[in-house]
């Protein structure tokens, strides 16, 4: 043992010392303070949001950055909370259910499953290829992946009480975003211009929906209907948001699209969030955020949020709970990144630091 | 360590210690100091000269001799330089004096380069674009061979090297010399398993290294023929063919990603030493392809045809000048470029030495280049040296450089299917810088130093940022270099018994001068990633009768890995501490050398590149024989 190691080792108990006391510590605030009828679930980072930091990669360090109602940025705190570790290579997305967060590490080829409300590490999904959406209903979390840039992608099962993936699903290339709605499973196929439905009962496919090319993010609208978010072919500025109807999901032979609106741009990034009431649609480009009514037949004549000269917008979300938007900007991953909070009417509120390239969000229910 | 560069006087190593190097069996032999063709109208200049030929890649060399920051994705990976605060990319390499960095991606991967198969290495730092054209803004590494000697001599060398991790380094050399031909023949192979156990902060336990193992081998062969007493004609070809698992971030286990690269190069040289001048004409093919495979093979060709030819001319006693002009026809294939992407490249230059007195030299140097039908910069370059003290036992002398330098954008820059930008300028870059060398020479004992300063400002940098729908290149960085190189080194020795001790040090700065965005003022007056603000390297060897030791030990402070500087993003210091014992033994005409060496003593775990293990405690033998026969 040289001389390090043994330093580290007396420093861990050290450590491991404090953790208890701290624990009993916590343990007693927790029991004292619990006495009313409050169900929210308690920890450090019970409220707020979470940002999704991809990180550079193929260098490991992407993370994800806590944003409190007290407006405390607090960075990484994956790494913070479970002894510095490192989330891992291209953290693709976090979803929370029922306290749990999933949080996607795309190149790592894993979902690192936590507590959301402490962050801490509960266990690892591996044996994934390229994943990077999840959806979870009832019992069952759903993992789109990538699986290869020449092979379909797919959508791996997990029972989250087993914590074993049960099934694989083959979709179509570049199997993206995912989104449940009565018992059926949307994938946007993002190497492709598909959707596919699949009957979460059976497990089996559907439905094939013919879109537009590069589709990402999914959203329900006030009306029930999904829109499919679609960045377009490189260069060919025929981005369009796509408007379907879930009640055709189950007729093969009917048409599901309702409407297609024609963006004239490309969106290098199709992700989108949908406002609390469900009825405006905010997608942005690199220096642009554009907000588009679901009862709109034409694109937005202007941008609802401009950006300044180098600006590389990456990520947006809105939180429900207090109607504000979050706009990340990744600084073309040179470095931190920074994100932009507004009113939904548009108007500034403030930003705070991230880590590297935010390119996506994850709010308490 | 407490290293205040402000004040800190200290004085730059001249004489390079012969290897350092971790895999290098040859130690106690001392480089010989000569001017080299290349750099003989680099008055006023830092040159390093090191030994080339041993076991290990340029790499290797390069980190352990001198006080460079070379940024690796692992043991025997994937491998750039950073010279005075530049980039990779701004740091021209030389075969034979073509610059053999890669057309699409305008750098080297200097793990790709086994030392073994080159006989002659040195680095000239600073701008040198008009001695040696694009990229040499920070500095240029030049690689060669030795000129022909045609005397009657048969040499055979064998080595053989096991180390930890697998690892098994085998080499061969063959020369045979006459008085009209010349052979030489070398071959190396080398398989390294890279299993390493590491203990990073990031995993939290220890963990074996996967996916990292590396096959390389190469040959070179060379055939020099003389016409007559001024005329001799050589050929040389030189393959390396390099299998490399792509060792993954420590964060990655399941991670299969392959590259292979294969590189070729043939060069025809002819030389004329005409009463009026000397006549050197060079033509020369350059091949690199190289696969990338994850689940998918990628493949990147790219080759350049160059022909150059020069002519050094005398006037009276005082005066030298060298013409030149160089023809390139470069080409690339990739699924991201049209077809039949080619350009061509044409450059002519005047370098010219002026004596003005025995203590006094100086040296202009102006070339001007045209690529794709637009000019590049134009670059002169003036340099001098004075000597204060010129004596068989004493030398002081001030020098003094300054030169404009460029780097053409690449071809990936240029024309990348989708972002390529074939309106981009070249990146220019003025530089200027100072020393002081001063050497004493005793009876058994030698001491030399040297400081130097500099300044430097790069513009037009080349930045990829994210453009609408893709990315895409921009002009659009500046950054100013500033820095201290000092050495200081000693030699005794008696009939039996000798010691040599080396120390270099180097303070760099390099600083982002402009915001590259609006929101992005935070980081203008911040370090460029990977340039650590302090490097240090200490060398020490003894010797008695045919044993010697050796103790070598790397400083490289913390370096920030973005822009702005964030201090959770940002590498720790390290310092690595290496040893060796070997023994030389000699019957007549036979040398074998027999060593062992311990690499990174202290088992510390460090990264060159984030989140990028690196191996700790390492052991290695191996054995040097070598068979010599001159005729007279």
């Amino acid at each position: 043992m040289n001389f390090r190691n043994w330093i580290g080792t007396g420093f861990s108990k050290l450590m491991r010392s404090v953790t208890v006391l701290l624990w009993v510590i916590a343990v007693i605030g927790v029991t004292v303070s619990c006495d009313d009828d409050d169900n929210k679930p308690s920890g450090e980072y019970a409220d707020g949001v979470f940002v999704v930091n991809e990180g550079n990669f193929g260098k490991g360090n992407g993370n994800i950055t806590h944003f409190s109602d007290d407006k405390i940025a607090t960075q990484d705190v994956f790494g913070l909370v479970n002894n510095g570790r490192a989330l891992g290579d291209v953290v693709q997305s976090m979803t929370i259910e029922d306290n749990i967060g999933y949080v996607v590490v795309n190149n790592s080829k894993k979902v690192e499953v936590v507590t959301a409300s402490t962050f801490e590490s509960l266990y690892t999904i591996e044996e994934l290829s390229l994943p990077r959406y999840v959806t979870v209903d009832d019992d069952f979390a759903y993992i789109t992946e990538w699986v290869s840039f020449t092979d379909p992608g797919r959508v791996s099962v997990v029972d989250i009480n087993k914590r074993e993936i049960v099934k694989q699903i083959t979709v179509g290339y570049g199997a993206e975003n995912i989104l449940e709605d009565n018992d059926l499973l949307y994938v946007s196929n993002s190497f492709a211009n598909t959707v596919t439905v699949i009957d979460t009962d059976s497990r089996e496919i559907i439905k094939t929906i013919e879109v537009v090319a590069s589709p990402g993010e999914l959203l329900e609208d006030a009306n029930g209907k999904i829109w499919v978010v679609c960045g377009g072919n490189y260069g060919g500025n025929d981005g369009a948001l796509v408007q379907i109807d879930p009640s055709k999901s189950k007729q093969e032979s009917e048409e599901s699209v309702v409407k297609t609106i024609s963006l004239s741009i490309n969106m290098a990034y199709p992700k989108a969030a949908i406002s609390p009431d469900r009825t405006s649609i905010f997608y942005f480009t690199d220096t642009k955020v554009y907000r588009l009514n679901i009862t709109d037949t034409t694109k937005p004549s202007g941008a609802f949020i401009e950006g300044t000269a180098g600006t590389s917008y990456y990520g947006i979300g809105i939180d429900r709970r207090t109607n504000e938007i979050y706009v990340a900007d990744s600084k073309a991953f040179a470095g931190q990144g920074t994100v932009y909070r507004y009113q939904l009417n548009g108007d500034a509120i403030d930003n705070f630091t991230t880590g590297i390239g935010p390119g996506g969000f994850a709010f308490h229910e | 360590m407490i290293v205040r560069a402000g004040v800190l006087v200290c004085l730059c190593v001249v004489w390079v210690q012969a290897s350092m190097a971790q895999t290098d069996t040859t130690y106690l032999r001392e480089v010989q100091v000569y001017g080299l063709p290349v750099t003989s109208h680099a008055v006023g200049a830092k040159v390093d000269q090191l030994e080339a030929g041993g076991v290990g890649t340029l790499s290797d060399k390069l980190r352990s001799d001198i006080p460079l920051y070379l940024k690796s994705y692992g043991n025997n990976q994937l491998s750039t330089i950073s010279i005075r605060g530049t980039t990779a990319s701004q740091t021209a390499v030389l075969w034979n004096g073509i610059n053999i960095n890669s057309p699409t991606l305008g750098q080297s991967d200097l793990a790709l380069l086994p030392l073994y198969l080159f006989d002659e290495l040195s680095v000239r730092y600073g701008g040198a674009s008009a001695l040696y054209g694009s990229d040499a803004i920070g500095g240029s590494i030049l690689l060669g061979q030795q000129q022909p000697s045609f005397i009657k001599r048969t040499t055979f060398t064998f080595d053989q090297q096991i180390a930890s991790f697998g690892r098994f380094d085998t080499g061969m050399k063959a020369a045979w010399g006459g008085s009209r031909w010349q052979f030489s023949t070398k071959a190396i192979h080398t398989y390294l398993g890279n299993d390493f156990p590491y203990h990073s902060p990031a995993v939290g336990y220890e963990k074996k290294q996967n996916n990292a193992s590396v096959r390389n081998y190469g040959v070179d062969q060379q055939v020099q023929y003389k016409i007559n007493d001024r005329q001799y004609v050589g050929v040389e070809a030189m393959y390396t063919d390099n299998h490399r698992h792509v060792q993954p971030p420590v964060t990655n286990n399941d991670s299969h990603e392959v590259l292979n690269d294969r590189n070729t190069r043939v060069s025809a040289n002819y030389h004329n030493q005409m009463s009026a001048g000397i006549l050197t004409a060079t033509a020369a093919y350059v091949f690199n392809d190289e696969d990338y495979v994850n689940g998918t093979t990628s493949t990147n060709r790219s080759d350049q045809l160059v022909l150059q030819a020069g002519f050094n001319q005398d006037y009276g006693s005082r005066l030298n000048v060298r013409y030149g002009l160089s023809y390139a026809r470069y080409s690339a294939t990739s699924a991201n470029f049209d077809d039949n992407l080619a350009e061509y490249r044409f450059d002519g230059y005047v370098s010219s030495r002026y004596m003005v007195s025995r203590n006094w030299l100086m040296n202009l140097d102006l070339r001007q280049a045209l690529y794709d039908g637009k000019y590049a910069p134009f670059t002169p370059s003036f340099g001098m040296e004075y000597y204060l003290l010129n004596q068989e036992t004493q030398k002081l002398s001030l020098r003094g450089q300054t030169s404009r330098a460029y780097r053409v954008p690449t071809l990936n820059d240029r024309y990348w299917i989708p972002g390529g930008n074939p309106t981009l300028k070249p990146e220019d870059a003025w530089q200027a810088e100072v020393g002081v060398n001063w050497k004493r020479t005793m009876d058994s004992f030698g001491f030399e130093s040297s400081l130097t300063a500099y300044r430097g400002w790069v513009n037009e940098m080349i930045v990829w940022r994210p453009a609408g729908s893709f990315w895409s290149p921009q002009n659009l960085q500046n950054v100013d270099l500033s820095g201290i190189e000092a050495g200081v080194s000693g030699k005794w020795k008696t009939d039996d018994r000798s010691l040599k001790t080396s120390l270099q040090y180097a303070f760099t700065r390099s600083i982002n001068r402009d915001a590259l965005s609006a929101s992005d003022q935070s980081t203008v007056g911040n370090q460029l990633p990977y340039v650590p603000n302090h490097s240090l390297r200490i060398n020490v060897s003894a010797g008695y009768k045919s044993w010697a030791m050796f103790v070598g030990g790397d400083y490289t402070s913390c370096r920030y890995t973005t822009i702005d500087n964030v201090s959770s993003y940002s590498l720790d210091p390290f310092f690595l501490l290496d040893a060796g014992v070997s023994r030389r033994v000699q019957w007549t005409k036979l040398t074998a050398e027999f060593t062992a060496n311990v690499r990174n003593i202290f088992n510390v775990y460090y990264e060159t590149l984030e989140n990028h293990a690196m191996p700790g405690t390492n052991v290695g033998v191996s054995v040097k024989v070598r068979w010599d026969r001159i005729k007279n």
